[in-house]
């Protein structure tokens, strides 16, 4: 495998409740870019990312992370889920982000400098120090999704998936959070993938883009993918790429194309 | 029986009336197995509410309630009865998923059979009505040696695996999708937690009851959740206030005959309101 590529997939096939979600599906992901799975609602976006924490088993196919199968509690991924349930809870922002760290021990936490350290770090690069004795409830939406990104951060992972980030954010603190994002894969030693339905606030500065639709999948870089061909085959139906003055592209055609422009 | 130099009048003096009362064997036994359960039920009760399981412990301590009575009607300790049946409807919730807990009408149908199997039981004992009164709303008082053993032997278990797992137990309480992909078994920890909960139930009745267990279980680490956001202040709060209400529960019903549930209740009750009244008035 190429020393830059960390996952490489190959024709694999993965089901929900015996429906292929993804068939025959191929693409890489090189290490310290920005990529984004786009594809409308139930395509199977979380899915690829469970079968990534090693949550979900694929049918058929081959794909390697960091050279191995996909495992649960790999310790190179960081994760950031799509929704939780923190509804009441009255938690410390630094409780919350050091269960990142060693919830999974057993005990009681016994090098607490080491923990305060790592701690004092991922709350830096996510401009959070403020926030640490702060109650989880009483968090904004965009401080949240920083929290929620410290708390992954907090292993040193080199992989970042983060589902669905952007929802629920205003466009300022959207901005925010993809400033941050597109530092930490530049100056961290990290590769991204974050999973949107709205490519418009990322399209500048994405990488790569996985599109999965009707259990098909195409990647490659905006211009491979973002195509009246690709785009037709994925929804089998013709889909039209339209670029305005700007160089920006509105893709029309699809159901939910107002969730597509870009 | 009591010296002469303790009356069992209360007076000013605390201290005195307390050794008074510790004269009585009875008032020995539910002293020390009453504190042991509060302190146990209050801990566990922070890791019920942070894991939105409070309708599970209503469904096990029901559940014991069949235990308990079936156990009477063959001569055994109710302790025993209440024990089996709660671990095993504990194990079961628990190796069905937390979704299982949620799912009102299956649960409340199993429940209201559960009941039924119950009053079965207690009809067919012939013995006196005192025993249904004390599973239904618990009676300290006349706990008897063999179960402030067995108690004392459960809670210590209990303990010790809470401070084993207890990072493993907030972590799939708070966050559990993430706990997940670190690596955290979901399952089994939420079926060990189901069996604390089980035991801790179990122990718990003797004091409050089944219909009265949310006095020690539910409500003191609500009223902790309010007051901290750091878990081990939450559980040494929530310890404390269960055990607080049961150790002036028992105070007073040594003086006044009402039952000690009822007082432990009350005292709960109160904090409840009070805390939730300040932290409104605060914000």
């Amino acid at each position: 495998m190429d020393k830059n590529v960390i996952i490489e997939a190959q024709d694999i096939s993965v089901s929900y409740n015996q429906k292929y979600i993804i068939k025959d599906g191929s693409f890489k992901i090189n290490k310290n870019t920005l990529n984004v799975i786009l594809g409308p609602n139930g395509s199977g976006k979380s899915t690829l990312f469970k079968v990534l924490l090693g949550l979900k088993k694929i049918d058929s196919g081959i794909i390697k992370i960091f050279n191995e199968e996909p495992k649960r509690g790999n310790k190179l991924i960081g994760y950031v889920p799509q929704s939780r349930d923190l509804e009441g809870i009255n938690l410390r922002v630094s409780d919350f982000i050091l269960l990142g760290y060693d919830g999974i021990k057993f005990g009681f936490r016994v090098d607490y400098k080491k923990a305060r350290k790592n701690l004092d770090r991922v709350l830096g690069l996510v401009d959070g120090k403020n926030l640490a004795p702060k109650s989880i409830n009483q968090l904004s939406g965009g401080e949240l999704q920083r929290v929620y990104l410290a708390q992954a951060l907090i292993g040193n992972p080199k992989l970042l998936l983060l589902d669905e980030p952007l929802s629920n954010l205003d466009i300022k603190r959207e901005n925010e959070l993809l400033n941050l994002v597109s530092n930490l894969v530049s100056k961290n030693d990290l590769c991204v993938i974050l999973i949107t339905h709205d490519l418009n606030p990322i399209y500048d500065i994405v990488d790569k883009i996985i599109y999965i639709a009707n259990n098909k999948l195409a990647s490659g870089t905006k211009d491979q993918v973002l195509t009246n061909d690709i785009l037709s085959k994925l929804y089998d139906s013709n889909v039209e790429v339209i670029k305005d003055n700007k160089s920006h592209k509105l893709i029309i055609g699809i159901e939910d194309s107002g969730h597509h422009h870009v | 029986m009591f010296s002469s130099t303790y009356s069992t009048s209360f007076s000013i003096n605390l201290v005195q009336d307390f050794l008074s009362m510790w004269q009585f064997n009875f008032m020995r036994n539910a002293f020390i197995a009453g504190s042991i359960i509060a302190v146990i039920a209050g801990i566990v009760g922070y890791f019920v509410v942070i894991r939105k399981l409070s309708f599970a412990a209503h469904a096990l301590s029901h559940a014991g309630f069949t235990g308990a009575a079936g156990a009477v009607l063959f001569g055994i300790n109710p302790l025993i009865g209440l024990l089996v049946f709660t671990s095993l409807g504990g194990v079961t919730i628990g190796s069905l998923g937390k979704k299982v807990v949620n799912r009102d009408i299956q649960t409340g149908s199993v429940l209201a059979f559960m009941l039924g199997l119950g009053v079965l039981f207690i009809s067919l004992y012939k013995g006196y009505a005192t025993e249904t009164y004390s599973i239904l709303f618990g009676q300290i008082l006349g706990i008897s040696s063999s179960s402030v053993i067995i108690s004392v032997v459960a809670s210590i278990l209990v303990f010790i695996l809470i401070v084993l797992l207890y990072r493993k137990f907030l972590f799939s309480s708070f966050d559990e999708t993430v706990a997940e992909a670190r690596g955290l078994n979901i399952y089994w920890t939420g079926i060990i937690f189901m069996l604390i909960l089980a035991i801790t139930t179990s122990i718990a009745v003797q004091i409050v009851g089944v219909l009265l267990i949310f006095a020690l279980l539910v409500t003191p680490a609500a009223v902790a959740v309010k007051l901290s956001n750091k878990p081990i202040n939450g559980m040494i709060i929530s310890a404390l206030i269960s055990l607080s209400a049961t150790f002036v529960g028992l105070f007073i019903s040594f003086y006044i005959p009402y039952p000690v549930s009822f007082f432990i209740i009350s005292i709960v009750f109160m904090e409840y309101i009070g805390v939730t009244i300040i932290k409104a008035l605060k914000n």
